[in-house]
C-alpha cells in the first residue's frame, strides 16, 4: 500500500466514527440504569447490567479493533516502525561493538570466538553425517531399494 | 432506590470475581501442565539443531509413499501436533499415512550465517534422502507449512524429480499484494540489513510483538475476554492453554534466511518472478511438475490468501487442486472444523497418490 493511496482524512474520520459509537452506546447504558432512571420507582427485572455492559463491550472491542488494524496497516505506521527498529539496531550494534572491543583488549574469549567455535562443531557433525551416509551406501545392498514388510 | 436492582448487581459483581479469580489462577499464578505434541513418535536423524521425527503408525500397514511436513522458521512444529484430537498428524496416521516432521529446533547466535542455501539444499535435502532410506520408498511427499511451504516450493522446483506430492500450507509465493507483513517488511520501511547486521539472529520477541500489533485488541483484550467468558468450560480451557503454550514458545530466527526472505520475497518478489537464486540455481517455479494440493486459510491475516493463490498459475503441475478453506492461519491446523472437514479430504488425496 503505498503512501498515496491511504486516506488519513477517511481514516481519522472512522477513527472519529467509531469513538463516537463507543461513547454513545456507554451514554445509553448509563441512561438506562435504573439507579440513574428513576430510582425506587424503576421497574428493574428486565434490566440485566451484564448483558447491558456485554453490549457495550461487543461495540467498543468492534470498533476499536477496526480502528486499530487500519492504523497499523498505514504506511506511516509501518515507516515509523521501521525507524524504530532501524535506531535500535543502530545502538545495539554500537553497543555490542564497544563491548567486544573491551573485551578482545583484555584478551577475554568473546561471543563471537564462541559462535565461531560451535560453528565449526556444528560444519563437523555435518561431515560426519556425511560420511555416516556414504558408508550407509558402500554397506546396502547392491539390488536396489529395500522394502517394508508392513507397507500396504 | 431499587432493591432488586442492586441485589442482582451484587450478586453478578460476586460470581465475576470468583470467575476473575480462577482465570487468573488458571492463566497465570498456576497454570496447568498441558501435553503438547504427544503422538508417539522416535528421532531417526539429527544435524546441528534440526530433528527428523517419526511418528509410530497407528493403522497395520501404512502406504508406501512417506510424508514429510515442514515447518516455519517461525515457532514450534508440534502446532501440527498440539495435543490428543487437535492434531493433523494424528488424522493423517488414522488413515495410514507415514509421518515425518522436521522439528528445525532453536538457532543459536553460531546460526546466524544460514541461509536459504543451508535450509534447502542441506537440510530438507538430507531429510528427504534420510526419509526415503528410513522408509525404503524411492518416492516422498512434502507438506510446507508457511514460511516452511515457501521452502518446500523452492525445493520442488530445485528437485522435481525429488517429491511426488507437494501439499502447500498456507505458503506465501507472491509477496507484492496487500498485506500487513508486506507493507512493514517493505523495502522503504524495514532495512533488514542494518537489523540483522545489529541482532545477529532474529530476536523472538520481535517476531511475538510483531504478530501481537497486526491484530491488537483481538491478540491483547479479546482473546483474554473470551478466556475469562468460557473458564468454566473445561474443553475450552484445555485448548486455550494449549494454544497460549505454543504462542508463547516462541524461537529466533537464523538471520540470514530471514534477511534472504525479507529481502528476496518481501522486499524483491524473486519467488514469483523468477529470479531467485540459490547457490547459483534460479528458483523457477515452472520446473514444478509433481500433483500439488495448495490450501489456503480464507481469513489468513499473516499470508494473505492472494499471495498463495497465484501458485497453480506459476507451476507445469497438470495434476493440481486449490482450496480455500474459511479459516484463519493456525485455524487452518487446529480447528475442529478443520479437522474434521478438511484434513481427512487432504489424506485422501494423498493416499490417491500414494499407492
Amino acid at each position: 500500500m503505498s503512501k498515496e493511496s491511504f486516506d488519513y482524512t477517511e481514516h481519522y474520520k472512522k477513527f472519529y466514527e467509531a469513538w463516537e459509537k463507543t461513547m454513545s452506546e456507554a451514554m445509553d447504558m448509563w441512561r438506562k440504569n435504573p439507579l440513574v432512571k428513576n430510582e425506587g420507582k424503576a421497574e428493574t427485572d428486565d434490566y440485566d447490567p451484564v448483558a447491558q455492559y456485554k453490549k457495550f463491550y461487543d461495540t467498543w472491542e468492534k470498533s476499536s479493533s477496526e480502528v486499530l488494524e487500519k492504523w497499523v496497516n498505514s504506511p506511516l505506521f509501518a515507516a515509523n516502525i521501521g525507524k524504530a527498529v532501524e535506531k535500535s539496531s543502530e545502538f545495539k550494534k554500537y553497543f555490542d561493538e564497544a563491548v567486544e572491543k573491551t573485551l578482545k583488549n583484555m584478551r577475554f574469549p568473546t561471543k563471537s570466538d564462541t559462535d565461531r567455535l560451535l560453528s565449526s562443531i556444528n560444519n563437523l557433525e555435518a561431515k560426519i553425517n556425511d560420511l555416516v551416509d556414504k558408508v550407509d551406501d558402500i554397506s546396502k545392498p547392491r539390488s536396489g531399494s529395500r522394502s517394508r514388510s508392513s507397507k500396504k | 432506590m431499587s432493591t432488586n436492582y442492586l441485589d442482582k448487581a451484587m450478586k453478578e459483581a460476586e460470581k465475576a470475581r470468583g470467575k476473575f479469580n480462577k482465570a487468573i489462577e488458571l492463566a497465570l499464578i498456576d497454570p496447568p501442565d498441558v501435553e503438547i505434541g504427544a503422538t508417539p513418535h522416535e528421532v531417526i536423524f539429527t544435524e546441528n539443531k534440526l530433528k527428523l521425527l517419526h511418528y509410530h503408525p497407528v493403522v497395520k500397514k501404512t502406504y508406501p509413499v512417506p510424508l514429510i511436513m515442514i515447518f516455519a522458521l517461525v515457532n514450534r512444529p508440534y502446532i501440527l501436533d498440539l495435543k490428543p484430537g487437535r492434531s493433523v498428524v494424528e488424522v493423517l496416521l488414522s488413515k495410514g499415512i507415514d509421518v515425518y516432521l522436521i522439528d528445525w529446533g532453536s538457532p543459536g547466535d553460531e546460526d546466524k550465517n544460514l541461509g536459504l542455501n543451508h535450509y534447502v539444499n542441506r537440510y530438507i535435502k538430507k531429510v528427504i534422502n534420510k526419509v526415503k532410506s528410513d522408509s525404503g520408498s524411492d518416492e516422498v511427499s512434502v507438506l510446507g507449512y508457511c514460511m516452511g511451504g515457501t521452502m518446500s516450493a523452492m525445493y520442488a522446483a530445485l528437485y522435481p524429480d525429488d517429491i511426488k506430492n507437494l501439499v502447500l500450507m498456507t505458503a506465501g509465493i507472491d509477496f507484492k499484494v496487500d498485506g500487513t507483513l508486506n507493507l512493514w517488511g517493505d523495502k522503504p520501511n524495514f532495512d533488514v540489513d542494518k537489523f540483522i547486521e545489529a541482532y545477529g539472529n532474529v530476536p523472538p520477541e520481535f517476531l511475538q510483538s510483531g504478530f501481537l500489533f497486526m491484530k491488537p485488541i483481538q491478540n491483547l483484550v479479546s482473546k483474554y475476554v473470551n478466556f475469562y467468558e468460557n473458564v468454566d468450560n473445561e474443553a475450552f480451557v484445555e485448548n486455550f492453554l494449549a494454544m497460549e503454550k505454543w504462542l508463547n514458545d516462541n524461537i529466533p530466527v537464523a538471520g540470514e534466511v530471514f534477511r534472504e526472505f525479507v529481502k528476496y520475497l518481501y522486499q524483491e518478489n524473486q519467488l514469483v518472478e523468477g529470479k531467485l537464486m540459490i547457490n547459483g540455481k534460479r528458483v523457477d517455479l515452472k520446473d514444478i511438475t509433481c500433483s500439488v494440493m495448495n490450501l489456503i486459510a480464507e481469513h489468513d491475516h499473516l499470508v494473505p490468501p492472494a499471495s498463495s493463490l497465484i501458485f497453480e498459475e506459476l507451476i507445469s503441475s497438470k495434476d493440481k487442486k486449490t482450496i480455500v478453506y474459511p479459516s484463519g492461519h493456525i485455524g487452518l491446523s487446529v480447528s475442529s472444523k478443520s479437522l474434521k472437514g478438511l484434513w481427512p479430504d487432504v489424506a485422501d488425496w494423498l493416499i490417491e497418490r500414494s499407492k
